[in-house]
């Protein structure tokens, strides 16, 4: 695969990157319990790997909408794919609008001996933007041979703006979360940018007093999250309303669901889906003895939070968890374990995580991210995604 | 005079210090030149008899910018302050915070969040020639700053610019880091031994790994006695439990669902 690491950068250099991204550019969480998390090496892709990539994350989002409305119009499949309770009205209801919106995904990429796998998309709140924008960009100036991929934040501006066609813009995120703060504001950096007027929400209730109108809600605050606050929040209407366009849209919880590839019936040989997602399993169909070749995932989690690889595991620990999976199999689903390639870096072997982002249906760049172990956690290095200049 | 922004962060945070990292750097990038200017402050006359104990690490939860005065007090005894602060103090998006003095800014902020960090920002600037002029060595231990008030100060209302914070384990070294760098001890330095939960759980994670909690009470004779750190209450954790049961969140804060971290996607 045509992907490497590039020459580390200095310690001063890399101190004055991350006293850029904390002082300039609103990136606050370098550091994670003992763990610094800023990559002192950027990723670096071949071209035509990057185009191939691009290519595999367009198709896979094209086949993700087409899936969508076939759960929206099946009431069992969204049974099937553990869609919460109190949201399946929420769905019914978008049934029956015209939906003024636009969509932005991050499709999770890990390289494998048998080429690129998916681990997840990340559909509902996907994150990462500031920093696909500015590491590359502030490692640039020290990698003369090589460029920054495209900005997914320039390209979610413009749909958004359009969307917006002159109106305000909210920025909805769960108050507490300062590592959700920083994706609101660095898009409303991005709409300062442009002209387009937004203001920063952390609560539904405050769309019935905020002045002027909104035109666009973007909702970063994760919908499971969403559907547990009370009522008298007005979130249900919140997520429906025709009053504004909101991003994501409600039905990005069907995809946003792990156990969403269970919905696909047929899937064509030689669909995306096929070819880079693999096989998941409702846990129940999955044989006692064949545990270690499976990873187990909570149907709605974040940041690698529920991912169990089942053969890391003690059979202690693995019994406990499959008593919790076995109370309520439609909260988990069994993906089939692959094995992410690693890369030699100054920190010893890490395993590369490449989130691209597709907004209406185009890629866009990708948020990076190095694991010190096989699942992609908060503990992960963030890095630069570069390219060489001269095409090969 | 005037400082730079890039000076007071350098002073809170220097490259010398293995504590620097956990400075949480979000309230200096929310400061404003008007914010800069360096005032004689009788305040910071305050002194505290402190004996420096090499082994012991100190965790302030005091409210607002009282944590740091007393983190100053630690500074002159040998203690390098760690500010965690870790809240964003205003919306940019009103357009009234535009205004360039922070003296006008400080009602309109009361009047917009939950949590008012104003008197922390222009501590840390106010603060700054004074810690320079500790000479703190690089191997001072930390003495790190937590916001008592981080839960919210006043009442919420929908439209108000929500900037509760809470701590997690994540936010400190753990205690094998500690111990590594020669702390043993943890000193807490509060008005009284009622904590949040969340300052609990950070406790709790250093005590279980052999790191001797102590508290000391704040400005009275330095004289840190041991503290055995107790668990969340039956009481707590039933009604977390309950509320769980009843579909309630699963905070204090009512806000979101769940608590957890970490939390993008």
């Amino acid at each position: 695969m045509n992907l490497r690491l590039g020459p580390p950068l200095g310690l001063s250099e890399l101190r004055g990157v991350e006293r850029d991204l904390h002082l300039r550019l609103g990136k606050w969480d370098t550091q994670v319990g003992d763990t610094p998390v800023l990559s002192s090496q950027p990723l670096v892709f071949h071209r035509q790997e990057w185009s191939r990539l691009c290519a595999a994350a367009e198709r896979l989002a094209a086949e993700l909408c087409m899936e969508e409305q076939n759960v929206l119009a099946t009431e069992s499949l969204q049974s099937r794919i553990g869609i919460p309770k109190p949201l399946r009205p929420v769905l019914g209801r978008l049934r029956e609008q015209s939906a003024r919106t636009m969509r932005a995904l991050r499709f999770d990429f890990h390289p494998t001996s048998e080429g690129w796998r998916i681990s997840e998309v990340n559909s509902d709140v996907p994150g990462g933007w500031g920093e696909a924008e500015s590491l590359p960009a502030l490692f640039q100036r020290y990698y003369p041979d090589l460029v920054p991929s495209c900005s997914p934040l320039r390209a979610w501006g413009e749909a958004v703006a359009r969307l917006a066609d002159g109106g305000c813009i909210a920025l909805l995120s769960a108050p507490g979360f300062l590592e959700d703060q920083q994706v609101t504001l660095a898009f409303q950096r991005e709409l300062s940018r442009r002209a387009v007027r937004s203001v920063l929400l952390q609560n539904p209730a405050a769309l019935r007093v905020r002045q002027p109108r909104i035109s666009v809600l973007v909702r970063f605050y994760q919908i499971e999250w969403l559907c547990k606050l009370s009522r008298r929040t007005n979130w249900p209407t919140l997520l429906t309303s025709a009053d504004f366009a909101v991003v994501n849209p409600a039905v990005s919880l069907i995809s946003e669901s792990k156990r969403f590839p269970l919905a696909f019936s047929k899937v064509a040989e030689d669909s995306a889906w096929a070819e880079f997602a693999p096989e998941s399993r409702d846990p129940r169909e999955v044989s006692a003895n064949d545990w270690d070749n499976w990873v187990l995932k909570a149907a709605y989690s974040n940041t690698g939070d529920q991912v169990y690889l089942c053969s890391e595991l003690s059979k202690g620990s693995l019994e406990r968890l499959l008593q919790a999976v076995r109370r309520d199999p439609l909260a988990w689903v069994a993906q089939r374990r692959f094995h992410t390639i690693p890369l030699d870096s100054v920190r010893g072997p890490v395993f590369p995580c490449v989130g691209v982002f597709v907004v209406n249906g185009r890629a866009a760049g990708a948020y990076v991210r190095l694991s010190r172990r096989q699942v992609t956690d908060g503990a992960a290095l963030e890095a630069p995604l570069m390219m060489d200049r001269i095409a090969q | 005079m005037t400082m730079s922004i890039e000076t007071v962060y350098d002073a809170w945070r220097p490259e010398s210090s293995i504590w620097s990292r956990w400075v949480k750097p979000v309230l200096f990038s929310y400061l404003t030149p008007g914010d800069l200017v360096r005032e004689p402050d009788a305040e910071l006359a305050r002194e505290w008899n402190v004996s420096h104990e090499a082994q012991t690490a100190v965790l302030i939860d005091l409210p607002g910018a009282e944590g740091l005065l007393v983190a100053l007090a630690l500074a002159r005894a040998g203690w390098r302050p760690i500010p965690v602060y870790n809240a964003i103090p205003f919306p940019t998006d009103d357009p009234e915070t535009d205004l360039p003095l922070s003296i006008t800014r400080v009602s309109r902020v009361r009047a917009i969040t939950t949590v008012d960090l104003d008197p922390v920002l222009r501590a840390i600037v106010r603060f700054t020639p004074t810690l320079l002029d500790c000479h703190l060595p690089n191997d001072a231990p930390p003495a790190f700053v937590i916001d008592q008030n981080r839960k919210g100060m006043f009442p919420r209302s929908p439209g108000c610019f929500d900037n509760r914070s809470f701590l997690s384990t994540s936010d400190f070294p753990s205690a094998v880091f500690l111990k590594d760098h020669g702390i043993r001890s943890m000193a807490v330095i509060r008005s009284n031994m009622r904590l949040d939960d969340d300052a609990r759980s950070v406790l709790l994670s250093w005590q279980q790994e052999q790191i001797s909690i102590r508290f000391q009470q704040c400005w009275e004779a330095w004289d840190p006695r041991t503290w055995s750190v107790p668990g969340p209450s039956r009481l707590s954790q039933f009604w977390h439990h309950f509320g769980r049961l009843l579909g309630y969140p699963d905070h204090e804060s009512g806000a979101f669902g769940e608590w957890r971290r970490p939390s993008s996607s």
